[in-house]
């Protein structure tokens, strides 16, 4: 009974840990998120660029590709953070 | 009216809008804001694995979550490689462009020279076949004055008006490239003249070892002009007429409004000079020179100058750089002090004068409207030339000879709305102030690292003792009235 008892007191103290880290894991994916955002303001509009001809047209599709790829990965970042939200909140319920 | 600035020089072979290479710098940085915020993510993905999340037996949602993560990082590398790559585009293609444009003025600069050769050459020739037309051109401006009851005068005074009124001729780049070829190509149409052989004049001028130049002519009209009693050099006197104090400038249009505006409608002062005092160092000073007043050949007490003008670009002392001599030393400018210089049109070609001659700690020079290309500043003093690409005036002073210098330039008229009842409008100190204010919201890093010297200039400061000076030619001994700095 003992042992049955410490089994459950230790898984409960690993979930405790995996909740934390997963708190410690959102919060910093709240930050990185919050970088990412100011630094998409980095990306040049191309549009003020007074500059005709196929150089701007490579130009345009560089910098197009590189604002998708940046957006694209700001949603799986926070995607990371929605589903440590969610895992947080299933082992709050667990330990509970 | 146009916004955009040019950027070139510096240093580099980069010709480019502001805007293009604010857009560079911007990448470049946000490729290092990228790996950073990549090496956070990789941290934290190798803080929670999938494995440990299984062991510990963890909701799905968690490893949801290292998923997203481990393609967030994915996208990040992707990002950055992005961002190298576009910049890197986007810097060869600018690089590129200044290459061409560097070939570009070479070439031109070698066929003006070649046609400056053969239009000196051929020059009394072509004198002979112009006399006709020149005679009667002459002929009638002279008529159209005597008939129209203003004198024999009247007919160039029309000219006068009629060039202030059809502004676009004199305000246009074309006109402005073709008028610092004309001058940068004066020293081979004086070979020509001479008739010395065309390889040795070539090797002589810019395009060889730049024994000669645009120097050289000015030189000669100089000594050929002296004779016929025009633009005879005379000794100045200064005199202070404001002492204040006042505040450091704080951005470069400041500094564009505190050059003195000495022609009509002012006191005629020429030399601001605003002292730093800085304890336990020796005291910093800024200078600020005024732009040409007089332009008549024949020197009258005004040192600002065509004198002056054609002087400094001989090479030779102009009145005008004696006078801003006199004013420094008795500001207390020394060898050992730190100086800042600012000057517009002439008081541009002057403090680059006064800068090349080495007798002063420099740590800067802004040239405004100015006809100063080919004084060659030492290659450790940073150099920033502003100018109009449709102002005639800086094109006088032939092409860039200091390859630090950075050059800013604006297509002022470039919607062709040119204002009329001004001969050169582009040439306008207002409108030097306005570009100057677009030059301190440049994105671009060259242009920002240039204004972020200025700042530090000023950085400790927090006020200014300012003196202004009037200078004044002594004709025929005469120092007319006024009190020379020494003598006080």
């Amino acid at each position: 009974m003992m042992g049955w008892e410490s089994g459950v007191h230790q898984q409960s103290a690993e979930q405790e840990q995996l909740r934390s880290a997963l708190i410690r894991q959102r919060s910093e994916l709240g930050a990185i998120v919050y970088q990412l955002e100011r630094e998409q303001r980095l990306v040049p509009p191309v549009d003020d660029v007074q500059w005709q001809g196929p150089a701007r047209g490579a130009y345009e599709m560089l910098v197009d590709r590189l604002r998708d790829t940046l957006a694209a990965s700001v949603q799986a970042l926070r995607a990371a953070e929605r589903s440590s939200d969610t895992a947080i909140a299933t082992l709050a319920d667990r330990v509970r | 009216m146009s916004d955009d600035l040019i950027v070139s020089g510096g240093g580099r072979i980069v010709v480019a809008t502001d805007e293009l290479l604010g857009q560079a710098g911007a990448l470049v940085r946000l490729c290092g804001e990228l790996d950073t915020v990549r090496r956070r993510v990789q941290l934290l993905a190798q803080r929670l694995t999938i494995v440990d999340l299984r062991t510990a037996d963890a909701p799905l949602s968690a490893l949801d979550a290292e998923v997203s993560c481990a393609r967030g990082l994915a996208l990040l590398g992707s990002a950055e490689n992005h961002a190298r790559l576009t910049a890197g585009a986007l810097h060869t293609a600018i690089e590129a462009y200044g290459r061409v444009d560097l070939v570009v003025t070479e070439v031109m600069q070698q066929l003006s020279a070649r046609l400056g050769y053969a239009v000196g050459f051929l020059s009394p020739l072509l004198v002979l076949m112009a006399v006709p037309t020149m005679t009667l051109g002459l002929g009638s401006v002279l008529l159209r004055g005597l008939l129209s009851g203003d004198g024999p005068t009247g007919g160039f005074r029309e000219i006068g008006d009629w060039l202030s009124t059809h502004t676009s001729i004199l305000t246009n780049p074309t006109t402005v490239a073709l008028v610092r070829a004309a001058m940068g190509s004066s020293d081979d149409a004086l070979g020509g003249v001479l008739h010395l052989p065309s390889s040795l004049v070539s090797q002589l001028g810019d395009e060889g070892v730049g024994l000669t130049g645009l120097g050289t002519t000015a030189a000669i009209a100089v000594l050929l002009a002296r004779g016929a009693g025009m633009l005879r050099e005379s000794s100045v006197v200064i005199h202070k007429t404001t002492s204040a104090i006042t505040t450091p400038p704080r951005s470069l249009a400041e500094r564009a409004a505190r050059v003195p505006v000495a022609g009509a409608g002012s006191t005629g002062e020429q030399i601001r000079i605003d002292r730093y005092p800085r304890p336990g160092q020796p005291d910093a000073f800024e200078v600020y020179i005024a732009g040409t007043v007089d332009f008549g050949p024949v020197a009258g007490e005004e040192p600002w100058d065509l004198t002056s003008n054609i002087t400094g670009i001989a090479g030779m002392p102009p009145g005008s750089v004696e006078a801003v001599r006199a004013a420094m030393a008795d500001a207390g400018v020394t060898a050992a002090t730190p100086v800042l210089l600012t000057g517009y049109s002439q008081g541009g070609l002057v403090a680059s004068l006064l800068v090349a001659s080495g007798d002063y700690t420099v740590d800067g020079v802004v040239t405004l409207g100015a006809p100063a290309g080919l004084v060659e500043i030492p290659p450790d003093i940073p150099v920033l030339t502003v100018r109009h690409t449709d102002d005639l005036v800086p094109a006088l002073g032939g092409y860039d000879v200091n390859p630090q210098a950075l050059v800013v330039e604006r297509q002022l008229f470039a919607d062709g709305d040119i204002p009329e009842g001004v001969v050169f409008p582009a040439h306008q100190i207002g409108f030097y102030t306005d570009t100057a204010a677009l030059i301190d919201d440049a994105r671009s890093p060259q242009l920002r690292d240039a204004l972020d010297g200025l700042t530090a200039f000023v950085a400790d400061a927090t006020e200014a003792e300012t003196s202004v000076y009037l200078a004044r030619r002594t004709v025929d001994g005469d120092a007319s009235a006024l009190v020379s700095a020494g003598d006080r």
